[in-house]
């Protein structure tokens, strides 16, 4: 892949002031940017994302001092799933090295390992709620507790969606697919995914202080 | 990124369906686009003639609209909740899906691709689906007019408690869910629309399209993306916590409430921060509106008085910095929230700021008019109203802009006449200039301009007389969102007569755009046929065919070699030349001669 610059000029010799063609407005250089259109469209929708997230974050943080707030100990399976997602991360970024490689069975490994891994951090989720239900902390029960469900089951959906794309790039590399497409489907979800474990460590920082 | 200018045009097979309803053809989604909107705008301008009948002649009554309206007009009076229902819903169809649908949705696919010589957008799937999801979120808002207590009241604010109580109004019940919803369909289509259109820029610019080349539309819309990508998800992230607070018993916005003394609504919530949150997205949004009627008024600025456009690189830096600060100006929506001053007066400090880059824009346009050979379409008499009509609201916009003014003028109706111009009016001319300028290219037709003549002057009059008046009844006091006027002491009997005054400027002013619609409806059919370029633009979609075929171009993409304003050059025979006319001398790939 390789970027074309080309000088295109464009102008006479004549000049007049306000027609704004000197300097960049007619240079001619034409370039586009050094990035896949399918990549760039994901680093747009994670632009996007991370906007929704960073709104649930600072209204959380604006929240976080009225006088109802009522702090609740965290789940500890919180801790476990943190680990987890970190894992799944690491696991998939190996697998997109190993398909450079071309190394089939060492990058469905990989795969196999990130997706699962992922599907972990998804139970432990699940059990957190659990737990918290156990112990009479409902959705209502408090801004803390609403918070915590809206923020982790915000955060959920999306890994879910992850979760999905990955799981169909299994069931493509281990029907023998074209590795080209599960290359660039695996490259894509794996931004994905590190950007949701990025999300995650700032989600339960925040949720750690309330 | 290599690219081939040469690509194969593909031909898969088309069936009606596939081409006129379920299309990923960039040009027909930007029609569907355009359609839908201008549908629901004669929905916001119905509207707009209820609450002026109502404000107008309050208390007389209109057995018809009985018979419209069940619910909402008892006796051939309209009621007071409805009342409010109605000015909730013309501000959310008009802001959203009037201006914002048809300015990003209409012209962003329409000229985008065609503008930088591309077949189309990046992601046609996407795009299509985007169109979709507005179209269902477009069905949302309209069936809840048909719910139990009729649509939402709360404003197109949506400010908790009234919005967040399903007991605080009859709106405030089912139309309250479906309006939070419709608008998240919309913020989920608006991002898939400006994905593709930063993408499309970005990575599809034709051979020689520099950044610096494109035209003042693409810019604008382009930049418009990028704020409505950083913004609308914010409005998500509060609608879905508002939407908990009405049905899952949660307090993110909602404080204890009391209501005919039995407790409704949660513990301890917080207000404000809907406010905060609504408005982060709010100010961006509109310059969402706007934006993309400034590049329409330069570009049809520069084609019709046949000039370069003045300062291109300054009107595209202040396109820049507008959007910029629009991200932090949000603020001066809440001088009277109890905001701490200090803050008060950053964000004065900041939506001051934007008034230079504005005027920067409004010198330029003067500048490009100065000394033109104009042709005064219809286009172009659309686009030096949009000057005015933006000059005046922008000028008031500075009064309002400082809190000490602001606490006044707050919530009265100055901020009504201000942002009628500067937003609403000023949006609709960008949408009607273009809508005259490009019908050739999107439909193969030409319209009538003797009717699109006559339709501006009762336009562009008729605004003046609805919305100049209401600057004296705000600075009398008279507050905005009133169902009525008479019986409080602080606002004066005169009132009445200004207000029957602007009613009947309205109802004729809205008459008038039957004459937009026929001639829309007329020329679609039985305009004289189009020739590629009627206007003698300089811009790529002119060498397009009208309308240009699926792919736009023939087998061979467009080359491009000068900027987008060639216009009246001392050196050229004609008075423009197309960015695709090779500079003598200078073929493509070497220096034109300069340094």
């Amino acid at each position: 892949m390789s970027v074309i610059t080309e000088k295109v000029r464009g102008r006479g010799p004549d000049s007049d002031i306000g027609r704004g063609d000197d300097g960049w407005g007619d240079s001619g250089e034409w370039r586009t940017l050094p990035l896949p259109t399918a990549q760039l469209g994901l680093w747009l929708f994670l632009g996007a994302l991370a906007m929704f997230f960073a709104a649930f974050i600072s209204a959380y943080l604006v929240r976080l001092p009225s006088p109802d707030w009522r702090s609740f100990t965290k789940p500890p399976v919180l801790w476990f799933n943190t680990a987890v997602l970190i894992l799944s991360s690491i696991f998939l970024h190996a697998s997109q090295i190993q398909i450079r490689k071309d190394n089939h069975k060492t990058f469905l490994i990989w795969l196999l390992l990130g997706t699962f891994f992922g599907l972990v951090f998804l139970g432990g989720q699940w059990i957190a709620w659990l737990t918290l239900q156990r112990q009479g902390v409902y959705l209502p029960t408090n801004p803390s507790s609403s918070f915590f469900y809206v923020l982790t089951g915000a955060h959920g959906v999306h890994l879910l969606g992850g979760l999905i794309l990955l799981t169909l790039v299994c069931l493509r590399a281990l029907r023998g697919k074209s590795l080209h497409f599960v290359a660039s489907t695996l490259g894509l979800t794996t931004t994905y995914w590190h950007f949701l474990t990025v999300v995650w460590l700032a989600l339960f920082g925040v949720l750690l202080i309330g | 990124m290599v690219r081939e200018t040469t690509t194969e045009v593909h031909h898969h097979k088309e069936t009606f369906l596939t081409r006129y309803i379920f299309s990923m053809d960039h040009k027909v989604i930007a029609i569907q686009y355009l359609i839908t909107a201008l549908a629901m705008g004669f929905i916001g301008l119905f509207l707009s003639w209820l609450m002026r009948i109502q404000l107008g002649w309050s208390g007389r009554q209109f057995p018809f609209l009985s018979r419209l309206f069940p619910g909402g007009v008892e006796e051939g009076i309209i009621k007071p909740e409805f009342y409010l229902a109605m000015v909730t819903m013309h501000g959310t169809i008009m802001i959203f899906f009037f201006i914002t649908a048809a300015l990003v949705g209409g012209f962003g696919n329409f000229l985008i691709p065609l503008q930088i010589g591309a077949r189309d957008m990046a992601f046609p799937f996407l795009n299509m689906l985007s169109y979709w999801v507005f179209l269902a979120s477009c069905i949302v808002l309209v069936v809840s007019f048909f719910v139990t207590g009729g649509p939402a009241a709360a404003g197109w604010t949506a400010y908790p408690p009234l919005s967040g109580v399903a007991e605080a109004i009859p709106g405030s019940g089912l139309g309250q869910t479906l309006w939070l919803l419709s608008l998240a369909l919309f913020i989920a289509s608006s991002l898939f629309g400006s994905l593709n259109y930063i993408t499309t820029t970005l990575n599809l610019r034709t051979k020689g399209l520099s950044m610096g080349r494109l035209p003042l539309t693409v810019w604008a819309l382009f930049i418009t993306a990028i704020l409505g990508l950083l913004s609308f998800p914010v409005l998500l992230a509060a609608a879905i916590m508002l939407l908990f607070d009405r049905h899952l018993g949660t307090s993110f916005f909602l404080p204890r409430l009391f209501i005919a003394g039995h407790q409704a609504g949660g513990e301890g919530g917080n207000p404000i921060l809907w406010q905060h949150l609504f408005w982060f997205l709010g100010h961006p949004e509109v310059y969402i509106a706007i934006l993309p009627a400034m590049g329409i008024t330069s570009e049809v600025l520069a084609t019709c008085c046949r000039k370069p456009i003045f300062g291109y690189k300054a009107m595209v830096l202040s396109l820049l910095a507008i959007a910029f600060l629009s991200f932090i100006v949000w603020g001066h929506h809440m001088f009277v929230s109890g905001m701490n001053p200090l803050l008060g007066t950053a964000f004065m400090t900041t939506t001051l700021l934007i008034a230079v880059p504005s005027a920067v824009k409004t010198f330029n346009w003067l500048a490009t008019i100065w000394g033109g050979n104009i042709k005064f379409t219809a286009a172009a008499l659309f686009a030096i109203g949009f000057v005015s009509v933006f000059t005046t609201g922008g000028l008031t916009g500075i009064f309002l802009g400082n809190p000490p003014v602001d606490i006044q003028l707050h919530d009265t109706y100055f901020v009504v006449a201000h942002f009628h111009f500067v937003m609403g009016t000023a949006a609709v001319f960008g949408i009607f200039a273009g809508i005259y300028h490009w019908f050739p290219k999107m439909f193969g037709r030409m319209m009538n301009e003797p009717l699109a003549k006559a339709h501006f002057w009762l336009t562009f009059i008729g605004v003046y007389l609805i919305f100049f008046p209401m600057h004296y009844l705000g600075i009398s006091g008279v507050p905005r969102r009133f169902y009525d006027f008479a019986n409080y002491d602080f606002i004066p009997p005169s009132v009445s007569g200004v207000n029957i005054f602007i009613s009947i400027a309205a109802l004729i002013v809205g008459a008038a755009q039957i004459l937009f619609l026929v001639n829309f409806v007329w020329s679609l059919w039985k305009g004289p046929k189009a020739e590629k370029n009627p206007w003698k633009a300089t811009t790529l979609e002119w060498q397009a065919e009208s309308p240009p075929p699926h792919g736009n171009w023939g087998p061979q993409l467009p080359t491009v070699y000068r900027w987008a304003y060639d216009y009246s050059r001392p050196d050229a025979t004609e008075d423009f030349v197309p960015q695709t006319v090779p500079v003598v001398g200078a073929p493509a790939g070497t220096d034109g001669g300069k340094h």
